[in-house]
């Protein structure tokens, strides 16, 4: 079908790549935006703007506000009766289950702690499963308040989702989306390099003053192949972390037996109960156990902070605490694990040093997780995925670049329509993006459902946006550029200098009091005043080349005349 | 009845058999490798991780080698055929291990 | 302190190598020196490439005395892209910062 091995690859990067590229845009933008998640939702949160804390203490303050933590209303009804055996009876009123799990988990750019519980089902369906009911928390750990239930952190509980599940959470149907395009994302990468081999001869090559289909050709090539290395690993990274549980869940399925038999060997190696013993008892004092965890990690030569605490079993003989350490300083994530047992405080088990592939393993996902603290590398991170954002909707343009001519000729809208998409997946979801900061700044503080119009205005103005795209996009029929490109980064300018100064009136952070006192918001500031200007710059820009396009698109319509005619 | 000899059969045909045939392929690779590696008294979580991280790469390659190859019956053949293959043994060798101890 | 000196010293070294390395491009070379039927000497390629991959070398230590091994490769990497990146801005609207990088390598000089 295809008489070359390039051929083949070139029909591979053009068809799979428009179809996944407007997902594979998504991502990249949200997953630029998540390596920054922390800010964006101190930006969001404005109560939430103080510094970063170490876990509190857990005796005085967490476990009371632990066992204050009921389940949540939505979680119960919908899971409730899955989980439920009606046969031994009628189902645990919500309020009345007992606690199975604490947790707390905590990072070195975060103010607030985040807490949850894990309930017991006391009937349950299936006794081997995970039965819980969960309730979570976000507290203030300098005075142990809790912030209100419905805030959205905007930057770690919207941007950073919608970066691996597009937020459509049915079915885990987004993470499976992305998880495609990721794919392809590597099969696109793998054949660009082949059909693209010869330019790198000249790799630094752009030349913005060449016709656009050449231009944007090079850019697109530019922005490939420098980062080729982040474009490879971040997909592949990616892709790994979801591996295990949605891509490949050979042990979760297939060889489940395996998998459970190597659990219950693990169990017995490890001393950790794998079950509830049935008998209470009392939670000895965690914080000597945390103590101990340090003391512990300052003799291996890594101090370091507590992460993630983990109660397992809670109120029964067979409760043990875990407590990881903060990976702050390195790339693999928490680990360190210590496990103690919760009514004695003694000491069960320390892991031991990890496997050569588990350690390979952990690099991977740690260097896509980064929870590591190095803000020239997050920064370095963000550039690579604009890069790679770049690349996708370069892609794009060329394909409109290569056929506009052709597809108007024959009377096709193709091209029109990847022209509108791709509009809408650029300017269009920068404008949604920003609608939803302007709107968080808008809407009363204590309005209820706060977050949920949050979202609302997110997927109200993106969908705004498409409309719009879509409407002027006719002017790619003539040969013109749509002028929604120009029209949305004008948008685009004005909504991120609108947000900006909301942020200044409605919390009276200024930026020349944030540059000083606090970097988290003042880098959201100056990121949108720095994308504005070059949305501005790029609206001058692109006027300039529509009356370019005009002058060309008459002499085009001249030769279709004149074709017609003869 | 589809029509077998319009120019988009081919193209269908090679795109589902290199999307989920690799898939098919990749899944009883990595489940035949597990199931091997582990009565040899290989640590499960490493066999597991290991497997993933080529199993991707691993699928990768069959999908662009099917994206490119002349031989669409072979590439049918190979990656249905060797994937429920390897697959079924997996399991067989699953159970008669579990059953072993 | 010291860290940050360090990554500003290897964002330096990681430019020059990516620059001496595009100018051991034909294409390249020709637009900095602006003569359309100039091109470098192979003995002047290589001595642009050796140049160029030991900057990228020194870039690397530089990244290693910074920060943690497994972080400074990261970090290299990353410093890769934005060099070849910012060296190809360079020399689309500035291809002139690059002359005194070309005076270096061309023994007979411009004219």
């Amino acid at each position: 079908m295809f008489s070359s091995f390039r051929q083949s690859m070139a029909w591979l990067h053009t068809w799979f790549g428009l179809t996944l590229g407007f997902i594979l845009m998504v991502v990249f933008f949200f997953g630029s935006l998540s390596v920054f998640d922390r800010e964006i939702d101190r930006w969001s949160i404005p109560e939430s703007r103080f510094e970063p804390q170490v876990m509190p203490s857990f005796d005085e303050m967490l476990l009371p506000i632990l066992r204050s933590v009921e389940p949540e209303v939505q979680d119960y009804n919908t899971n409730m009766p899955l989980l439920h055996d009606l046969s031994q009876g009628p189902m645990t009123p919500r309020t009345e289950l007992p606690a199975d799990e604490f947790w707390a988990y905590t990072t070195h750019r975060d103010p607030v702690l985040i807490m949850g519980v894990g309930f017991l089902v006391p009937q349950p369906l299936d006794p081997e499963g995970h039965n819980h009911i969960h309730g979570n928390i976000t507290i203030d750990p300098r005075t142990g308040k809790a912030f209100p239930d419905d805030q959205l952190k905007i930057g770690s509980r919207f941007f950073y989702p919608m970066h691996y599940s597009l937020n459509w959470n049915w079915n885990r149907i987004g993470i499976y989306i992305v998880g495609i395009a990721a794919f392809i994302m590597m099969a696109a990468l793998v054949s660009g390099v082949i059909i693209h081999r010869k330019r790198f001869r000249e790799f630094f090559t752009f030349r913005p003053n060449k016709q656009t289909q050449r231009s944007v050709l090079d850019l697109h090539n530019l922005t490939g192949m420098v980062a080729l290395p982040f474009h490879f690993f971040f997909t592949f990274t990616g892709l790994l972390i979801f591996a295990s549980f949605y891509f490949f869940p050979v042990t979760h399925t297939q060889l489940e037996p395996l998998h459970d038999y190597h659990e219950m060997v693990e169990a017995s190696e490890t001393g950790l109960p794998h079950k509830r013993a049935g008998v209470p008892t009392e939670i000895a004092s965690v914080d000597a156990m945390v103590a101990k965890a340090k003391q512990r990690w300052a003799e291996k030569d890594m101090a370091g902070e507590v992460g993630f605490l983990k109660i397992t079993h809670v109120d029964d003989a067979n409760s043990f605490v875990s407590i990881y350490r903060a990976g702050s300083d390195r790339v693999a994530l928490v680990g360190e694990g210590m496990h103690f047992n919760a009514s004695t405080g003694e000491l069960i088990r320390e892991e031991p040093p990890r496997s050569a592939v588990s350690e390979i393993n952990e690099f991977l996902t740690g260097l896509h997780l980064q929870h590591f603290e190095h803000w020239l590398l997050r920064w370095l991170y963000v550039f690579g995925g604009l890069v790679g954002a770049i690349c996708i909707a370069t892609g794009f343009i060329f394909f409109v670049e290569k056929r506009k001519r052709q597809h108007t000729l024959q009377g096709s809208s193709g091209s029109q329509v990847v022209d509108a998409l791709a509009v809408t997946t650029v300017t269009g979801m920068l404008v949604a993006t920003v609608s939803m900061l302007v709107a968080n700044r808008l809407l009363p503080a204590e309005m209820v459902g706060k977050g949920y119009w949050e979202q609302v205005v997110f997927w109200g103005s993106w969908s705004v946006m498409l409309l719009h795209a879509f409407w002027r996009s006719s002017a790619v029929r003539h040969m013109h550029i749509s002028p929604a490109w120009r029209e949305q980064s004008i948008l685009f300018a004005v909504l991120a200098i609108a947000a900006v100064i909301l942020n200044w009136i409605t919390t009276g952070d200024h930026l020349l009091k944030t540059v000083f006192h606090y970097w988290p918001v003042a880098g959201v500031d100056l990121s949108l005043l720095v994308s504005s200007a070059i949305a501005i710059y790029a609206a001058v820009y692109l006027k300039k080349r529509e009356n370019v396009a005009v002058n060309k698109a008459i002499e085009f319509s001249a030769q279709k005349l004149e074709a017609s005619r003869g | 009845m589809p029509n077998f000899s319009s120019p988009a059969w081919p193209i269908a045909s090679r795109i589902f058999a290199s999307l989920v045939g690799g898939y098919l392929f990749t899944w009883g690779l990595i489940a035949i490798t597990i199931a091997a590696l582990i009565p040899l008294g290989i640590e499960f979580h490493d066999v597991e991780m290991g497997m993933l991280m080529l199993g991707l790469l691993i699928y990768l390659s069959l999908f662009l080698w099917g994206m490119a190859t002349d031989k669409l019956i072979w590439l049918w053949l190979i990656l249905f055929g060797g994937g429920v293959t390897m697959t079924v043994l997996a399991s067989v060798l699953q159970q008669s291990f579990l059953q072993g101890i | 302190m010291v860290e940050v000196v360090c990554w500003i010293a290897a964002i330096f070294t990681t430019m020059m190598g990516m620059a001496s390395l595009s100018l051991s491009l034909p294409n390249h070379w020709r637009q900095v020196t602006g003569i359309e039927t100039s091109q470098p000497t192979p003995s002047q390629q290589n001595a642009l490439r050796i140049f160029g991959y030991l900057s990228l070398f020194v870039s690397l230590v530089l990244c290693l005395a910074a920060d943690h091994p497994t972080m400074a490769v990261l970090v290299w990497v990353m410093l890769l892209a934005l060099a070849a990146k910012g060296v190809a801005m360079i020399l689309t609207w500035r291809e002139h910062w690059l002359k005194p990088l070309l005076l270096m390598f061309s023994r007979t000089g411009l004219n």
